[in-house]
C-alpha cells in the first residue's frame, strides 16, 4: 500500500508505523492529517484538510525561526553549546549501544552518572531526545547523525570552547584514532579564500560520508586556516 | 529531514525509515511488519 495510489494504510497500522519509527507525537498528528487528506473524497473536506496542513506546516515552520527568540530556548540552547560533552553525548545517542546503555558513556568519558543525567536533561529540553521517567533512558532520539560549528556567528564563542575541548581529547587520543596535519605556506588573499571554499565542499562529502555510514562512534573534525603574516 | 516538509504520509514514511535504517541497518520493511505485527503487503 505504501506503494499504491489507490489503497491506503488504515488510521491504526498508520499510527503504529509512525510510533515503531520513532516519529515524535507532533509529527504523528501531521502524518495522520495527511493521509486523511489522501483518502479524503469530497471537495470541502479536502479543502479544509488541505488548509490544516498548510497551516501546521506555516506554524511549524514559524516556531522553527522564532524558537530562538524566546528566553527558555535560548537559555536551553546556550546550556546545550556550553555544557562539556553535550554535543559528543548527543552524537553518540544515535549509537545504539549507547542509546540501550548511555551508562556506559560515564566510564569513557570520565564523567559522573550525575553529570551524565543533567547532559542528558539538557538535550531532552533542546527536544533532541525524549527521556523515560528514570532520567537516563532515552525513549526517542531525533536522528541528527551530524552537527557543524559553528552554524551560526552566534556560535562562534561556544566554537572556541569546544575546540580547547577537542586539544585536550586529542592528546589523549591514540594515533590509530586520529589523524592530524598542520601546514604552513605563503599565499594571497584569493588563495585564502579558495582554500575556505573548498574546505567547505570537503565538509559537504563529509556529511555524505557520515550520512551514509553506520552508526558505530562519534568522531570530530576541526579545520583553521588563520593568517600569521 | 523535517517531515513537516514533506505532502505525502507515503514519503514521509519512507523518508523516516531510511533515517531510521542508517541507525539500525539490519532494519527491512518485512522486519518492521514483524515488529509491529501487521501483514507485510502493507508495505508492498
Amino acid at each position: 500500500m505504501l506503494n499504491s495510489e489507490t489503497s491506503h494504510l488504515n488510521e491504526d497500522h498508520l499510527f503504529l508505523i509512525c510510533r515503531a519509527l520513532e516519529l515524535f507525537p507532533e509529527e504523528i498528528e501531521f502524518v495522520t492529517l495527511l493521509r486523511q487528506y489522501a483518502v479524503a473524497k469530497d471537495s470541502e473536506y479536502r479543502e479544509h484538510l488541505n488548509r490544516r496542513i498548510r497551516e501546521l506546516q506555516r506554524t511549524k515552520s514559524l516556531s522553527a525561526s522564532t524558537a530562538t527568540l524566546t528566553s527558555n530556548s535560548v537559555d536551553q540552547q546556550i546550556r546545550y553549546l556550553f555544557a562539556p560533552l553535550c554535543q559528543i553525548i548527543h552524537m553518540a545517542m544515535d549509537i545504539p549501544a549507547y542509546r540501550k546503555d548511555p551508562r556506559r558513556l560515564c566510564s569513557l568519558l570520565s564523567i559522573h552518572l550525575t553529570q551524565l543525567k543533567e547532559i542528558l536533561r539538557i538535550l531532552s529540553q533542546n527536544d533532541f531526545i525524549e527521556l523515560e521517567d528514570d532520567g537516563l533512558t532515552p525513549r526517542k532520539v531525533k536522528p541528527t547523525k551530524i552537527s557543524f560549528w559553528p552554524r551560526s556567528p552566534n556560535d562562534a564563542l561556544s566554537h572556541k570552547y569546544h575546540q580547547n575541548q577537542l586539544i585536550a581529547r586529542l592528546n589523549n587520543t591514540q594515533d590509530k584514532d586520529k589523524y592530524s596535519f598542520l601546514a604552513t605556506f605563503t599565499a594571497d588573499e584569493n588563495s585564502f579564500l579558495k582554500i575556505k571554499s573548498e574546505f567547505q565542499s570537503f565538509l559537504k562529502k563529509v556529511e555524505r560520508i557520515a550520512s551514509e555510514s553506520r552508526d558505530e562512534h562519534v568522531y570530530q573534525v576541526s579545520f583553521d586556516l588563520l593568517k600569521w603574516l | 529531514m523535517d517531515l513537516f516538509e514533506i505532502d505525502d504520509y507515503r514519503l514521509a514514511l519512507k523518508t523516516r525509515f531510511k533515517e531510521v535504517q542508517i541507525r539500525r541497518p539490519a532494519l527491512t520493511w518485512r522486519r518492521l511488519a514483524a515488529e509491529i505485527q501487521v501483514q507485510y503487503t502493507l508495505f508492498i
